[in-house]
């Protein structure tokens, strides 16, 4: 059999279909309760699907990848409440429309946009990343190193409010990567003559704490009692014509907006929805209409942050660098299965990308179809009291993180990770770059080391795609702290992070649009 | 339960009760804060030093790549303390403020958590899982039978089946 057939054998097996099942429906609930995030979600499961084949278990993480981004939408929608941050601006006009008695309308656009999304980013995912990982199969050890280190800068320059913060936490997560056996000559570092840290601490623990469990702890600590009745009458359920003809404009502009954000290293679902709403704003006829229940801002919403699942999976999977959160715990399960991703994987394992694929196209028309399903009962979920969420999830952190190694010791990282979650949560310190940092850490000293050993330090400099990529990191970092003493002589104060900034603009906007009525 | 993401929660505490001034923040959190990273990142850069090399090899050895992020981590560090104690700290906004319930609930789901991870050894899956999701959905405020018997037993009777008859994974 060649790739292809043997590819999409697997996925039509049917203990894959059924995985791919489970997997939307935990992510669809987990898109509609606000709080649980489709990070959280997926670095949860990765803790049950390490027994199973590599196909089946990446059927379930994917369909939750692909569920989350529909299910998130619900909340979004009827609650004004984003299931996930990605559906931050679904909110914008899905809740006006809720309110003018068009709930069913919005819930089925938004499905329809965020499918066409996927799927026209799945189709750029299949014609883009073969070359990009033939490109990259041409790196040497310089452009590696330079490659995580511009993976690492952009998301720091995304994801944090402080760059001293971000970049401490980047440091703080490569520290960890050389914990356990140098990958070179195998002596000892930080072990304290520990065995269990030998191996170096287990990523899928420490992203279970920094994600899960950290979460759950700051909800503990600042949750308060308010009830928003979600708006129980969906009206209307299917567009008109001219509807669809709304639809166009924004869908195309914001599928191509998304399948570029998503391609950008850290950059997920939420800049994208932001940022496809804002120019779906600025070129359309009806601005006046955007932030009051516009069908052009929610298919642009919408559209936007769902291409990015494509454009994503281009860095993911051809270059190795994870194109969001979700694919950082998905690169940590697959390094665990023995796959590596990035350009290698294209030539070893040509099967899999088929299958990837494929179960991204099969899970995206399923959850269309669950989407478009009258649902009530789902409404009925959000009513749930939260300590049954609290207490489901605490349980399956300790569960699915015990049976990664079947050792305690696991559990008692999971949890002091967790511990150490929530105090850099609380202090601003960003999550991200230090689960990135784990887990490329190893990567970047390695090729630091053979590029340095091999042709000294001017190679970085004296190879084109390494100098770029170093130049680039080197403006993402300096662009913010540029823009920062600026504002500060402006009087403008601190500008935040990329998402603040984003998210502050984009909601004022909105509220301005509403206020204007 | 509320959303998870900065650009989505409330921002509490950023004004005094008019509205109009921001609420001075303390200077103490941050100062704290780049303390504890000046000695954590510190304490690398020792260790780091202290790492046992068994062969002298060419190039960098495997101090060198921890040694240069304990120096940059303290580097950063020290950036951190001087803008804490040179700068005045802004209003903080970022997260919602804490309650005093909220702290009793966080210590108590530790505090059962670490139970949990003691006594599962030495007694069995099955006891010891449906007391703990018991505890820690009265902890969260679940009442009554249904949330503290019929929930926990159900929860832990899925995750057993779930593990050991489908993924064959002894718990």
């Amino acid at each position: 059999m060649n790739p292809l057939e043997s590819g999409l054998a697997a996925v039509v097996d049917p203990v894959t279909l059924l995985c791919l099942i489970i997997g939307l429906l935990v992510g669809t609930l987990v898109g509609v309760f606000p709080g649980i995030t489709g990070s959280m979600a997926v670095a949860l499961a990765a803790g049950f699907t390490l027994t199973l084949e590599p196909v089946q278990g990446l059927a379930v993480l994917l369909s939750i990848y692909v569920g989350a981004n529909y299910g998130d939408r619900i909340p979004a929608i009827l609650v004004n409440t984003p299931g996930t941050p990605a559906a931050i601006a679904t909110t914008f006009d899905g809740y006006p429309m809720a309110k003018q008695g068009k709930a069913g309308l919005a819930l089925v656009i938004s499905a329809l946009a965020s499918t066409v999304g996927i799927l026209v980013s799945m189709v750029v995912f299949i014609i883009a990343a073969q070359p990009v990982a033939k490109l990259a199969l041409n790196f040497g050890p310089p452009e590696m190193f330079a490659l995580v280190v511009f993976g690492l800068t952009i998301m720091i320059s995304i994801s944090s409010k402080s760059i001293v913060k971000g970049v401490l936490a980047g440091a703080v997560g490569l520290t960890l990567g050389t914990i356990g056996r140098d990958p070179i000559t195998g002596d000892q570092r930080f072990t304290f003559g520990i065995n269990d840290l030998s191996g170096g601490l287990d990523f899928i623990a420490v992203i279970i704490g920094l994600f899960g469990i950290a979460e759950l702890f700051d909800q503990l600590l600042t949750h308060r009692e308010q009830k928003t009745k979600p708006i129980s009458s969906l009206g209307r359920w299917w567009p008109n014509k001219k509807e669809y003809k709304e639809m166009g404009k924004p869908m195309a502009l914001s599928t191509g907006i998304g399948i570029v954000v998503g391609i950008v290293p850290a950059a997920g679902g939420d800049i994208a929805g932001l940022i496809g709403w804002d120019r779906a704003r600025a070129i359309s006829k009806n601005k006046d209409k955007f932030g009051k229940g516009s069908i052009e801002g929610i298919t642009a919403a919408d559209g936007a942050s769902s291409a990015t699942l494509g454009g994503s999976l281009i860095t993911t999977m051809a270059l190795g660098i994870p194109g969001d959160s979700v694919m950082a715990v998905m690169i940590g399960s697959m390094i665990i299965w023995g796959l590596q991703p990035g350009p290698q994987l294209f030539t070893n394992n040509p099967d899999l990308v088929v299958s990837i694929a494929a179960i991204m196209i099969v899970a995206t028309v399923v959850s269309l179809g669950i989407s478009l399903v009258r649902m009530r009962g789902m409404v009925k979920l959000m009513d749930l009291p939260n300590y049954y969420i609290w207490s489901a999830i605490l349980i399956f952190c300790v569960v699915g993180t015990y049976t990664v190694t079947n050792n305690m010791y696991t559990v008692i990282v999971m949890l002091i990770s967790g511990v150490i979650g929530l105090v850099m949560k609380r202090t601003g310190f960003p999550a991200g770059p230090v689960v990135l940092g784990l887990l490329l850490g190893p990567l970047a000293e390695a090729n630091l080391r053979r590029a340095l050993l091999i042709d000294g330090p001017t190679i970085f400099f004296t190879e084109p795609i390494s100098a770029v990529m170093l130049s680039l990191a080197a403006l993402a970092i300096a662009v913010p702290i540029i823009a920062k003493v600026r504002g500060a002589r402006r009087g403008k104060g601190d500008p935040g992070s990329l998402e603040d900034r984003l998210a502050d603009r984009t909601q004022r906007e909105a509220a301005e649009s509403k206020s204007e009525r | 339960m509320r959303p998870s993401s900065s650009t989505t929660s409330g921002r509490a505490g950023a004004t005094d009760a008019g509205g109009e001034r921001p609420t001075p923040a303390p200077r103490w959190p941050e100062i704290t804060i780049a303390l504890t990273a000046v000695a954590l990142t510190g304490s690398v850069l020792l260790l780091a030093n202290a790492i046992e090399l068994r062969l002298e090899l060419p190039g960098l050895t495997p101090r060198s790549w921890p040694t240069f992020l304990g120096a940059l981590g303290l580097g950063l560090s020290l950036i951190l303390l001087i803008t804490a104690l040179v700068k005045a700290p802004r209003p903080s906004d970022d997260n919602e403020a804490t309650t005093r319930a909220g702290w009793i609930k966080l210590l108590l789901a530790v505090a059962a958590t670490i139970v949990f991870i003691v006594v599962w050894p030495l007694t069995a899956f099955v006891v010891a899982a449906p007391v703990f999701v018991s505890a820690v959905t009265a902890i969260g405020g679940g009442r009554g039978i249904r949330a503290l018997i019929i929930y926990p037993v159900v929860m832990t009777g899925a995750l057993y089946a779930m593990f050991n008859l489908l993924l064959r994974v002894p718990l």
